[in-house]
């Protein structure tokens, strides 16, 4: 199966630590960190807390970045940006909406990442 | 050195967990998701380093900072670059941007190693540890000490003059008692006073008239501490 936004764990390999162990704990954790972000990042929208928008989106970055999602990564610098500068709320639910409709292909492959190492 | 990670990103502060485990000098002892829960470990003073996130809820790593008048030293990992130079007002060792590469971390904790013996010497006048023989115990003044060779469930100290002191200890257990001087363990049987080493060639270090073996994952970072004795 082909992702339109493909996982890609040589940076957890190469950085973290290479062996099926780390990459198993990495996602878990991973999997966990995205679905607090999805949680949290709604409820900011819903109440157009642009500090908390811009906050949650900041603080996903990293864990984008170990797992080589550069799609979703520049869906979320708009948002960041949006909220931090412009206070564009019509911009942050589009992309927001955007990465909302990704997110179960990337629990998908993070789920089977963890299976196939396990 | 006992380090703590203070980060409300579960994922940094796994990752550093799992860099952490890789260097043998180093040992995680809390994880904190934020400042005010890390305050009683850091107020114990169990702490030799701490990985310090800025951008956190409730207290940010810059009000931890102002929290203390002295602290151990301190990393700053964060991606707002204007913390790096607001960090360094600071004093803190270094700083790491997310996600954390080996490389930038392996340097760090080189840094930390480096200025954590600069702090022993300018501080070390005279100091000496009691260690356990057969018939009790007895002092022993760091400054004679030369290196630690273990056997198991003993080791031999060997001290200048080509004197000899066998001591009921494990090189591990030696290590932490001589961990707040100027040694340091550069092999899985040897622990050198880093003060008498001569010069090292290859893999072996050469101390006086002995000759004792570093191990790979102690070379590098043996190396660096040795040129900056050597410089200051």
């Amino acid at each position: 199966m082909s992702y339109k936004h493909p996982i890609d764990t040589s940076f957890i390999s190469t950085q973290i630590g290479d062996s099926p162990e780390i990459l198993v704990e990495m996602s878990e954790v991973f999997l966990e960190v995205l679905k607090e972000y999805q949680g949290s990042i709604q409820q900011a929208i819903a109440v157009e807390d642009f500090s908390a928008i811009h906050l949650h989106a900041h603080k996903i970055k990293p864990s984008l970045s170990m797992f080589g999602l550069s799609g979703i990564l520049e869906m979320i610098l708009i948002i960041e940006k949006a909220a931090h500068f412009d206070q564009d709320l019509v911009k942050i639910i589009e992309y927001a909406e955007k990465i909302e409709k990704e997110l179960p292909l990337i629990y998908h492959q993070v789920s089977e990442i963890i299976e196939a190492n396990n | 050195m006992k380090c703590i990670v203070i980060d409300d990103d579960k994922l940094t502060r796994r990752a550093l967990s799992k860099l952490i485990e890789q260097r043998p000098d180093f040992k995680l002892i809390g994880e904190f998701p934020d400042a005010e829960s890390a305050i009683p470990e850091i107020k114990n003073g169990n702490v030799d380093l701490i990985f310090l996130d800025m951008v956190m809820p409730k207290m940010s790593g810059i009000e931890l900072l102002n929290h203390f008048e002295t602290l151990p030293q301190i990393i700053i990992v964060s991606d707002y670059k204007e913390y790096a130079v607001e960090g360094f007002n600071y004093n803190v060792t270094d700083y790491l941007t997310k996600p954390i590469t080996k490389d930038r971390f392996s340097n760090a904790m080189d840094k930390v190693l480096e200025r954590n013996l600069f702090e022993q010497v300018k501080n070390e006048s005279y100091h000496s540890i009691a260690v356990k023989q057969r018939s009790g115990y007895i002092n022993i003044s760091t400054d004679e000490i030369l290196y630690v060779e273990g056997f198991g469930d003993y080791v031999n100290v060997h001290l200048q003059e080509g004197r000899k002191v066998t001591v009921l200890s494990t090189i591990k257990a030696m290590e932490e008692q001589l961990m707040d001087y100027s040694f340091m363990r550069i092999h899985r049987s040897y622990i050198a006073n880093l003060k008498k080493i001569d010069r090292i060639v290859e893999n072996d270090v050469y101390i006086m008239d002995r000759t004792i073996p570093v191990s790979r994952t102690y070379r590098s970072t043996l190396m660096k501490l040795f040129k900056e004795k050597k410089l200051s």
